[in-house]
């Protein structure tokens, strides 16, 4: 195919102007398994499917602690995630070092977006094959920023990334004009039922093993509620029924 | 004169029987001009680690913020706090990174070490030569007073009271035999459920 010509170079256009290392570096987040973000005006909320190579091992961790006012979800190659994770936490100590405040997110998210943008430019060195959802909060509220191999960062009301993110997206895009107003406990279960739509029926519902939640917000410092204390949630969950996707 | 004596202070630590306590002058002056009253020298790493940092201010400041930050990565990565005896590690270390441009500070760790909460001391020079001992030790323009009054007075295993009044009495004699320490003092007594900060009224001279 056409394609294969221009595709082996970072630092080859196609003919039709775009990167293909790019789009195929995009790919390997769209493989990663799912995460979810959303916030309220007071909470930002991050929910995710942890996954595990065998019944041997234990699950892979999806959800880190950047800052007290910040963590991030991730998608696409782990190695990857905790070479950014580590930056973005040295960016937050080295800020409130000099500074003595909290760096705003949208600040960090920009310094993590252009340290992608340098791998998609620079012969012999790869894009980040991972793709981060940011959770944060500081003076002008809460935040959800998501990020991409290609150096592009998005702000967002609340999204999902990873595999079969397509199916959460849809339930996010009924119900995103109510998270606004949601109490903490409504929006974490909005996350865990955005999240449940991303299984396939063949495997595991959601159970303490396989979810992350983390949550931030005002008054509350980045948390992460894994295993036994995600159960309540997950109770509150399984205490409705199903949800009827409407077709108005 | 010593740019070890340019803003003057004191600093002593103590242990006692499962507690350590921690002191320091409050004047931060420049030479012989006093502009606070109502500077301590201690610094709180976390609720089981506290250091106290002698000689020049700013060193001393920059010291605790690079310490702050270097301590918040380690509580990120590693998810727990450090405990004494490695900000003591740390600190040799980053002192003598600076060998040959040195901070101008004698730092002091105490703390308790580990579930058993051990009374862990330890003090070092300006690059880094550290020495942990069981009893007590002392930094700051009057160290040779502090020696010979915390020999006199300390006893080992002492309780909580005890060792609060020795380090106060400690403190408020040696504080009145230099002219570029006193105006008060504050003192933090380390017990493993919580941390009692008191602050003692001497000489305001």
């Amino acid at each position: 195919m056409y394609r294969n010509q221009y595709d082996s170079d970072i630092t080859t256009f196609s003919p039709s102007g775009r990167i293909h290392q790019i789009e195929y570096a995009m790919e390997a987040v769209k493989q990663g398994g799912a995460a979810v973000a959303l916030k309220s005006k007071q909470y930002a909320v991050l929910v995710s499917l942890k996954r595990s190579s065998s019944e041997l091992g234990s699950y892979q961790k999806k959800i880190f602690v950047v800052d007290d006012h910040v963590g991030i979800a991730i998608s696409g190659l782990t190695a990857d995630a905790r070479m950014l994770c580590n930056f973005m936490r040295n960016e937050c100590s080295n800020y409130n070092y000099v500074y003595e405040s909290q760096i705003r997110v949208e600040r960090l998210v920009t310094k993590v977006a252009d340290k992608h943008q340098v791998h998609t430019q620079r012969y012999g060195r790869r894009p980040y094959g991972v793709g981060l959802l940011v959770a944060g909060f500081d003076q002008l509220g809460a935040h959800i920023y998501q990020t991409c191999p290609s150096g592009n960062f998005y702000d967002y009301k609340s999204i999902s990334i990873g595999s079969r993110s397509q199916s959460a997206k849809t339930y996010l895009e009924k119900h995103f004009e109510s998270f606004e107003e949601c109490t903490l406990e409504q929006l974490i279960t909005h996350g865990l039922r955005a999240l449940r739509e991303t299984i396939p029926n063949t495997d595991d519902t959601l159970n303490s093993k396989n979810v992350s939640i983390g949550i931030v917000g005002e008054g509350q410092p980045f948390k992460i509620i894994e295993e036994a204390d995600a159960q309540p949630y997950l109770n509150l969950l399984e205490n409705e029924e199903p949800v009827e996707m409407q077709t108005n | 004169m010593s740019i070890m004596a340019y803003n003057g202070g004191a600093c002593i630590v103590m242990t006692g029987k499962n507690c350590v306590a921690i002191a320091s002058d409050l004047r931060f002056g420049i030479q012989q001009q006093t502009i606070s009253n109502d500077f301590p020298k201690v610094y709180r790493i976390n609720d089981k680690c506290f250091v106290g940092i002698s000689g020049l201010v700013t060193d001393a400041q920059t010291l605790y913020q690079k310490l702050v930050f270097r301590h918040n990565l380690y509580k990120l990565r590693e998810e727990r706090d450090m405990s004494p005896r490695v900000v003591s590690n740390l600190l040799t270390n980053m002192l003598y990174e600076k060998r040959f441009g040195p901070y101008f500070t004698e730092p002091l760790i105490c703390g308790l070490e580990g579930p058993e909460n051990k009374p862990f001391i330890s003090g070092m020079d300006l690059i880094g030569a550290s020495v942990a001992t069981d009893d007590f030790l002392v930094v700051g323009t009057m160290t040779p007073a502090m020696y010979g009054v915390c020999e006199t007075l300390y006893k080992k295993d002492m309780n909580e009271d005890d060792l609060f009044e020795t380090i106060s009495q400690c403190m408020l004699s040696s504080l009145d035999r230099d002219a570029l320490s006193g105006w008060g003092a504050i003192v933090h007594v380390i017990t493993p459920t919580q941390v009692i900060t008191k602050k003692l009224l001497g000489r305001q001279d």
